[in-house]
This record gives structure tokens, sequence and C-alpha cells, in this order.
């Protein structure tokens, strides 16, 4: 066996950030980090030892997640780790920022409660679909190591063969062609006036329902199961918004537009391999001061949005904006401390204050057959936001829709008036929380 | 299976209340089950307490260096040495006792820092006396006043720790203090000016003092007083 601090061969020494990377450190506060979860569960008990022996197994094969984050004069840069990380507890409010002294260092956790292993991540280091790639991954050498070989495939490695140079790239740079350059102006977006819990807190609360019934739902008006949701959301928001204002009487009652920040995989769109970060955002939405959308209007408007984005072209043009700001010359120049305080404003002018609230999809799950019988379910959670309130997500396994919004508010009111809204709609939802105390 | 009736939606069995709503689970036929088994762990996971204390106190220190280095140069450099400048280093050096200290001292603080301070002070005169104002001021009027005003504050806190516990007696303490300070400040100030002491003013300011003192020990037996200045006072 080689020794654990042994790096793969052709594994590169460190890393630059790549382009989608770039902004989280430079953003990242003292109690908060970009960081989001992915979690299988499986049929029986998490051994944690053997837990701990396919984490080490699994970090080796994805050299892309065994790195820490370091400090360059002009950027930063991930190195090497030469320790393992280790496994721990699950805990009530997950998606805490991982301190630099915890963990050796590591820019990922992992954490098992009952049947479930969860993988928690800064995404500096990888996206949703690489995440779910590195957990899969993890989840077949657990299986494989309590006697149920699993084959590689469908988004698990094999941990016996040595790590891909096209698993390791930077996508954004290879695959940005500068054949135009797409800058977009976004206005400003309507963000709920609610209480924001103690800084550690992560309300989250998950809806379960069949995918067959969203997706008859959203085939009845001709859309895909991502733009139904996201319509869902866009309404919940622009009611919650309609109440807010009917409240303040004889205040300035001019609504703002909702909009909801959807991650696309540029994955669908080239032929990468990567499980670094290759994904990009676009934010469709409704304007409710044109007047009242209903809810099949509000999904139609996110559809025909969603439709005129998502093409190979446009979403270049943007990737080329994002890393020709990165290519610039007199930004490669400045030093990383005048960069973080330019990205910080950038982000304040631009950032989350450009959408109410994000959803990211990672569509349906897929695993090798015979790993199917052992997984129950899989669970997608975005970290708390740094100033909105909500953040949503959802994934799909086995016939079922896990929706799940965590927010940092003490309000329910959202997931309230989203999930009524999709029972309302002849939907069955069966919900879960972290909200209420045991 | 458990909905809620005011939701719709249908509840893991888990749930003791609606999370949505609050709306605690009525079902006859499947009453909430605490031995269920919960999404989520108990276990919170919170921030460590960050400790800054070293940076801070770094940051203090070059802060209070940089004007005395200054001053110290131009000293050098304009006046040739003429000893001004160790008036702003003296009183930089005080400040910094007075505040890099407090962030380390935990244990018996106020004791320790007042003396500490004390010593700093003390420190700080010498250096005023030594280079600016050469007199008999220092051993006949301020370090008398500095020793006066440390036992006043040593017997305060040993009461207010020890013995008296009630806020409007505490308050009433500090108030019937301010009259001995008064009548020493008047002795060393006689002595220092004519060599003899005769008090005269320090008793006119004691009086009242003495009596707004005992006002607060009544009100402090007054229980509805006391309720409605909480009520009214309360941060």
């Amino acid at each position: 066996m080689a020794p654990k601090n042994e790096k793969a061969a052709g594994q590169p020494e460190w890393y630059r950030l790549d382009n989608s990377a770039l902004i989280y450190p430079a953003v990242m506060r003292r109690n908060w980090a970009a960081m989001f979860r992915v979690s299988v569960t499986l049929r029986e008990t998490i051994d944690p030892d053997v837990l701990q022996c396919a984490l080490e197994a699994t970090v080796r094969r994805i050299p892309t997640f065994r790195l820490s984050l370091h400090r360059g004069l002009f950027w930063y840069y991930l190195d090497l780790n030469k320790h393992m990380p280790r496994v721990e507890p699950d805990v009530l409010n997950p998606c805490k920022k991982i301190d630099k002294e915890e963990n050796d260092g590591y820019c990922f956790r992992v954490r098992y409660y009952r049947e479930r292993i969860a993988l928690e991540l800064f995404h500096s280091i990888s996206d949703g679909t690489g995440a779910m790639v590195f957990l899969k991954t993890l989840a077949a050498r657990y299986l494989t190591l309590q006697g149920h070989p699993i084959p590689a495939g469908d988004g698990v490695l094999d941990c016996g063969a040595e790590p891909r140079p096209e698993e390791m790239e930077d996508s954004h740079t290879k695959y940005a062609h500068f054949q135009h350059i797409e800058s977009r102006k976004e206005t400003a977006a309507y963000h709920p006036a609610m209480t924001r819990e103690p800084v550690h807190t992560l309300n989250i609360v998950t809806g379960r329902m069949p995918v067959e019934q969203v997706h008859e739902r959203a085939k009845a008006l001709g859309v895909s199961i991502n733009e139904y949701l996201a319509g869902a959301l866009c309404f919940t928001f622009c009611r919650l918004q309609k109440r807010e204002l009917e409240g303040k009487a004889g205040k300035r009652k001019k609504p703002k537009p909702v909009k909801i920040s959807v991650p696309i995989n540029m994955r669908s769109f080239y032929p990468s391999e990567t499980v670094r970060n290759f994904s990009l955002f676009v934010n469709p939405g409704v304007d409710p001061s044109y007047g009242d959308y209903s809810f099949e209007e509000t999904v139609l408007q996110i559809h025909h949005f969603m439709r005129l984005r998502l093409n190979e072209k446009y979403l270049n043009a943007v990737l080329s904006a994002n890393v020709g700001n990165q290519k610039n010359t007199a930004a490669r120049l400045a030093p990383l401390f005048l960069k973080n305080w330019a990205m910080d404003i950038g982000y304040r002018l631009y950032g989350e204050s450009r959408y109410t609230v994000a959803l990211s999809n990672l569509g349906v799950m897929k695993t090798p057959a015979a790993m199917a019988p052992f997984v129950q379910r899989f669970d997608f959670i975005m970290g708390p936001p740094r100033t909105n309130t909500h953040g949503a997500t959802a994934v799909s396994w086995d016939g079922t829709l896990n929706l799940t919004v965590a927010s940092v508010v003490e309000e329910t009111e959202a997931e309230r008036l989203l999930f009524t809204e999709l029972v309302r709609r002849g939907i069955h939802v069966t919900v879960e929380s972290n909200r209420n105390p045991y | 299976m458990s909905y809620c009736v005011n939701c719709g939606v249908e509840l893991a069995p888990c749930e003791r209340v609606c999370p949505l709503c609050g709306v605690e689970v009525a079902n006859p036929r499947q009453p909430y089950d605490p031995n269920a088994p919960k999404p989520f762990p108990a276990r919170l996971d919170i921030f460590a307490p960050t400790d800054n204390r070293g940076f801070l106190s770094l940051i203090i220190t070059i802060v209070l260096s940089l004007p005395a280095a200054i001053c110290l140069a131009c000293d050098v450099a304009y006046t040739h040495g003429a000893g001004w400048s160790m008036l702003v280093i003296g009183a930089m050096a005080m400040l910094w006792v007075f505040i890099v200290p407090a962030l380390y001292i935990r244990r018996h603080a106020v004791l320790v820092l007042g003396v500490l301070d004390t010593a700093a002070l003390w420190g700080y005169l010498w250096i005023v006396e030594h280079f600016a104002a050469k007199g008999t001021w220092l051993m006949q009027l301020a370090l008398p006043l500095v020793v006066l005003v440390d036992i006043l504050f040593v017997i305060d806190y040993f009461l207010m720790t020890k013995v008296v516990f009630a806020r409007l007696k505490r308050a009433a303490l500090a108030v019937a203090t301010v009259p001995f300070f008064l009548v020493g400040l008047e002795c060393c100030l006689d002595w220092y000016l004519d060599g003899r002491i005769s008090l005269s003013w320090s008793f006119l300011v004691s009086v009242p003092c003495l009596l707004f003192a005992l006002l607060l020990l009544v009100l402090n037996r007054r229980e509805r007083f006391k309720k409605e200045m909480h009520k009214r006072l309360h941060m």
C-alpha cells in the first residue's frame, strides 16, 4: 500500500482555482463560506471505520478533493494536503463554514448518521455534479468494502485506477472561445424582510414528492421539471412580496423583480469530465411591477427565459466574459488583497442582491445497477446564503423528487407557500425538517 | 401517515408538529412516535470562539508606538533631545498598560488591572515631574491622591463583591464613597498649599451625597418602585 501522503503519478503539486471558484474565498467571511451538501442514504447503518477506509481510497482516486486552500501573493491556490481527512458524526445544522484548523485544512467534510453518508463542501473545490461523483464513488467504495462489489460507471469512479487529467482540468479556460463576450446587466431583485437566525443556524425543510406527478404537471404546461420548480419558487416569493407590500400602508409600494438563480451544468454543453467546478447560472424571474402573474404565467415566463438563454453560444459568451476578467493583465498583476476587495464589492453589487433565491437541481441520479438496491435516497442541501434568506435544491432518485429549502430565517412562510401550492396542484408532498426540537 | 390539517402536506413520522405552520399532529390512528428516526441528529455544530487578542495587541502596540517614535525622532532631530518626547512616550506606554493587559487577564481582573493601572499612572506622573514640571507636587499632592483613590476603590470593590449585592445598595455605596474622596482631596490640597489642614467646602458637597445615598437605601426597600424602575430602564 502506498504511503498516505504520497501523491498519485502525474498529479500536479498544486492547482490554480478554476474560474467559478475564484469568487468564493474572496467573499468568505469569518462565520460564512459558500458551502453545500450532498448525501446518500443507504439501507444499512454506516460503519465509521469502514467509511474512513473508503474515504481514504476515494481521496486518492479524486485528488482534486485532497487539497487545502492557501493564499498566494496574487491568487489563492489549492495545495496537496499531506494528511488524510477524517469522517465525523453528523450534526443538526450542516454546512457550517469549515475553519482552517478544522479537518487538517481540508475544504470538505464527510459526515455519517444512521444509514446516511453526507459530503459537505466548500464551493471552490467543486460544484454539485463533481461533489456527486465524489459521493457516489465514496458510497460505492464503502459498499465494496462491506462485501458488495460495485463496478465503475454512471458517475462512480474506479478507485483502483489512476486519476485522469480530464478529471482535474479547468474546463472554463479550456472551452471559453472568446468569439463574443456577453456583459450581463442585472437589476436588483426582491429579498424578503424576515428575522435572521443566529449565525450557525440552518433551517432545512425537505418536501418529498413523486417525480411522475411533478413531470405530469410540468408537461401539461409544456415545461421541464426544473422550470416548473423554478416557476413555483418564483410564484411563492411574488406572493410573499405582495403580502409584504400590502402590510406597508402609506409607504412606497413599487414591487421589485423576483428572480431565481438557476445554476447551469456546463457539462451538458461540452464533453467535459472534470470533477471541479464547471457551471454558470442564469437568473430568470418575473417583474410584478407589470401586474400580478398567475402560477401558469410565472412558469411560462421562466420557461421562455431559459429557452432563450440555454444555448451553447450564449453561455460561451458569458463563460468568455468570466474567463476574460480572470485573464485581464491588470487583474493578474493586482495583489490578492486588492482582488479580494474588488471581488467583495462586486459580489455585494452583482451577487446575491441580483436574485431572490437560488434553485439548484441535480436532476435524476444514476448509479451502477449493482449499487441501486443499496441506495434509499439522495439529498442535496444548499448552505446558508451570505445576505439572502433562502436556498432551494432538488435531486431525484427512484421516482421521488426531494425538494429542499434551506433558510437562515425564523419564518417558515416561504416554505409553506411553496409546498402548499404544490399540494394545491395535486402533487403529494411529504415534509420533514430539522426545525422541530427533538 | 399523518397530514397537516392546515397545510395539506403529509408529515414524516418523526414530525411532532408541522414544520411549515407549527400545527400539532392530531391523528388518533397514528399518534406522534417520539422514537421514529429523525432526519438529523440533535448535536449542534457551533462556531468555536475565535481568539484575536494577539492580533489586536499587535495593532494597538503599532498604533501607540507610531506617535511615540515620531515624537522621539523630532525631539532628537530638531530640539536636540530636550526630553519633551518622553511625555508622549510615557503617555503611550501608560495607554498600552491600560488597554493590552485587560485583553489577557481574566482571574481577579479588577484588582490586578487596578494595581497595574495605578503603577502605570505613577510612572507617567514621575515622567511629567522629571521632564517637565519639577517640584514637590508629585510626592505631596499627586501620589497621596492616587493612593486615596486606590484605597477607596479596593474597599468598594471588596464590599460590592462580598457584602453588598443589590443594585441600589451598590449605587448608594458608590455615592457614599464620594464624600470620603472629597475630604481626602481637600486635606491634600490644604497640606500642599498651606502646610495645614482646615476642612470647609468638602463638607458642603458631602452632605448632599450622603443624603442621596440614604435615599437610594430607602428606595431599595420599596419593591414596587424597583420593579417599575426595572421595567422602564431595562437595557
